[in-house]
């Protein structure tokens, strides 16, 4: 039975990836040739031949073993639920999902760009119109037949895992597209407006960021209300995937953010101390700072909006898992403000080791101020970001939280690897001023021992500030106490196959309340 | 298929939604401001002459472009000798280099004296870089007064602005 799905499933999944090729490329083809436009194609007989063969084999074998597959599903409630079934469902959904992000950005880029009149390609309107009508079509009816398919017989295990891959597969992808559509949108409007009389061409880049922005708002809307709704809600309330998807665009919006606040600040601390052109910006400092401050506003809002998501989706479960989903949200914010701090301490302490190394060996200084500027401005980013969000000493809950833990680990490794790394420099650097090489008359040896010994220092004072911590999270673990073995009662559960749990600091009732929710068949006694 | 109504979208969604619209509008109106302040395309000062270029090789209407390059072949004093080009061949290079999205194209600086230009521009093309959006590059058109007006002297390099 499994074989004889797993051939019609595949046979039918590359025999419609056939005919969506086709039917695109072969409208596309007819579309240039009735509106004279330049084909892609240097000979439009072979394009024709090509994709027209492509659908003539692909249609029939699709619609053969798309009906087989129909028929089985019809007479047999196994196999409407079976997970290969499903995993045919979702991953046409998800290619033609794509599809359709990609030839809804196009068809609105065109649109507003010949509307607007930076873009006389007409024809590509109808190209893309031609492609997204297709690719929309053929994803409406497998997202009906999914549907079809859920009503019908249910879906849980894998089947639900599968329809969470593509749904959260999906959102993430529009919000990219939503998000970095609006920061480059951003972007481009204040540009134009601060310096309008300059601008000669504006191009296309407005119509392509609102083209970007538009699609992913499409994308991801339609599918975070899809899954916002009963039953998929209530469903999913508890899926690590979901979870997952928050976590992950939470971090690119974090990440991006401090981006662009150090930027901010960098242009900023750079004009005090009287630097023109900060980090080589050749224009006016007022667009420079375009991009990082569209950077700060859109993923600033977009950090503030997922964290009350994430709030809410912890609100709607149980306490634990509030404050699993609150602990993980604070430990990688402070690990991301961590890094940026540990890169502006480490470049800082490179500049000035720089500065007074090649003052000492009268070689000619550079510009520093510039280089200062920066990394002073990551320190001023990452060190109160740290600091708010990193607790040396909190309560003996959070000290055992899987999310500090891994904070606690991945920073002793990048902090023994940083080290090890410049360490290694360090040493090899030194034996060459020791050996006398070609260049250690020049004192070049003695610069890259600087600059390794400032990230060594950093990377050493994190390293052991850490270490100290895990080794005093280790002392607070509780010690799990031996049981007496003299108890009757405890005797008794062994013998019996089951276990003895001590608790403290509960009433009966709460002990009762929360003992309720063990499995059908389990039995407990509680004894003082 | 019923995924759900406007009112029972929540409020940073609806937030969100409300966002997107603003900056749409503001995003074209900001583009129909550009339009109506640039510097009018035409001959008679340098600015005029290469915006009339530019917007010309961005429509690929060659033969508009080409009308604005000076024909004499007369380099501009220490540059290299412009490429010998024909019309034909300069039409080839503006449809073959189209690209789907056309660069915004700013004057940066305009150098000029009585009968010579040089106008520093920056071009901007979109990329895929999550941290900035655009990549951008610095341009020197070089011009001369003719009789008929300013002409560009330097490289056409239509390419660039595509």
């Amino acid at each position: 039975m499994i074989q004889r799905r797993l051939y019609i499933y595949i046979v039918a999944a590359a025999s419609f990836g056939m005919v969506l090729i086709g039917l695109i490329n072969l409208g596309t083809t007819a579309l240039n040739q009735l509106l004279n436009a330049t084909p892609p194609y240097s000979n439009v007989r072979d394009a024709y031949a090509g994709f027209g063969a492509v659908i003539l084999v692909g249609l029939p074998v699709w619609g053969i073993h798309w009906w087989l597959a129909q028929r089985f599903a019809a007479r047999n409630a196994d196999e409407r639920a079976s997970a290969i079934r499903r995993l045919y469902l979702y991953v046409v959904l998800a290619a033609t999902g794509i599809a359709l992000a990609i030839y809804l950005r196009r068809l609105i880029e065109d649109a507003v760009g010949f509307v607007l009149g930076t873009s006389s390609v007409g024809a590509s309107i109808t190209r893309a119109l031609w492609a997204l009508l297709v690719v929309s079509g053929f994803w409406l009816y497998h997202f009906r037949t999914a549907a079809i398919d859920r009503n019908k017989v249910g879906e849980s295990g894998v089947s639900a895992t599968l329809r969470r891959w593509y749904a959260y597969g999906l959102i993430f992808l529009g919000l990219a597209f939503l998000l970095f559509g609006a920061r480059n949108l951003l972007q481009q409007i204040w540009v134009l407006l601060v310096d309008r009389g300059q601008v000669i061409a504006p191009g296309g880049l407005v119509p392509t960021a609102l083209a970007t922005m538009l699609s992913g708002l499409v994308i991801w809307g339609f599918h975070s209300q899809w899954t916002s709704r009963a039953p998929i809600a209530e469903d999913d309330q508890r899926s690590t995937l979901r979870a997952v998807q928050r976590f992950l665009a939470l971090t690119g919006c974090v990440a991006l953010a401090l981006f662009g606040a150090s930027q901010l600040l960098y242009y900023a601390l750079a004009r005090v101390l009287g630097i023109e052109h900060p980090g080589g910006v050749t224009t006016s400092i007022l667009v420079a700072v375009a991009s990082p401050a569209a950077t700060v506003i859109v993923f600033g809002l977009a950090w503030l909006w997922i964290q009350r998501q994430l709030a809410a989706d912890a609100g709607a479960t149980e306490a634990t898992r509030q404050a699993g989903v609150r602990h993980l949200y604070t430990h990688l914010v402070a690990f991301l403000a961590l890094a940026t701090l540990a890169i502006g301490a480490a470049g800082l302490l490179w500049t000035l080791s720089d500065q007074i190394l090649n003052s000492l060996l009268h070689h000619p200084t550079g510009e520093w101020r510039d280089r200062i500027s920066l990394f002073i401005t990551l320190i001023a980013v990452g060190a109160p970001m740290w600091f708010t969000h990193w607790r040396q000493s909190p309560e003996l809950a959070e000290r055992l939280t899987l999310s500090r833990r891994l904070y606690l680990y991945a920073t002793l490794l990048g902090a023994v690897l940083a080290a090890l790394i410049s360490g290694a420099i360090f040493v090899y650097r030194l034996l060459a001023l020791v050996l006398g090489t070609s260049d250690a008359a020049g004192g070049a040896p003695v610069i890259d021992m600087g600059r390794a010994l400032s990230v060594v220092l950093v990377a050493a004072a994190i390293g052991l500030y850490h270490w100290r911590v895990l080794r005093s999270d280790s002392a607070a673990r509780p010690v799990i106490a031996a049981v007496p073995s003299v108890s009757a009662p405890i005797h008794e559960g062994r013998q019996a196959g089951g276990m003895v749990v001590t608790i403290t600091g509960a009433t009966d009732e709460q002990v009762r309340q929360a003992l309720s929710k063990l499995p059908d068949g389990a039995s407990y006694t509680i004894q003082r | 298929m019923r995924v759900g109504q406007l009112d029972t979208i929540d409020r940073p969604s609806r937030l969100a939604l409300a966002g997107v619209g603003i900056l749409t509008i503001v995003g074209i109106g900001a583009m129909l401001l550009t339009g109506s302040s640039r510097p009018a395309a035409n001959a008679s000062t340098p600015a005029g002459a290469v915006t009339t270029y530019v917007l010309a090789v961005q429509a690929g209407d060659s033969s508009k472009a080409w009308a604005v390059l000076a024909q004499t072949g007369q380099p501009t004093a220490g540059e290299p000798p412009r490429p010998v080009l024909s019309e034909d061949d300069f039409r080839n290079q503006v449809q073959s280099s189209r690209q789907p999205t056309s660069p915004r194209v700013r004057i940066l600086a305009v150098h000029q004296t009585s009968d010579t230009a040089s106008i520093e521009l920056e071009v901007s093309h979109a990329s895929g870089n999550p941290l900035t959006g655009v990549t951008t590059q610095q341009v020197t058109v070089d011009l001369a007064r003719q009789a008929d007006g300013w002409r560009i002297t330097s490289d056409p390099q239509p390419w660039q602005f595509q």
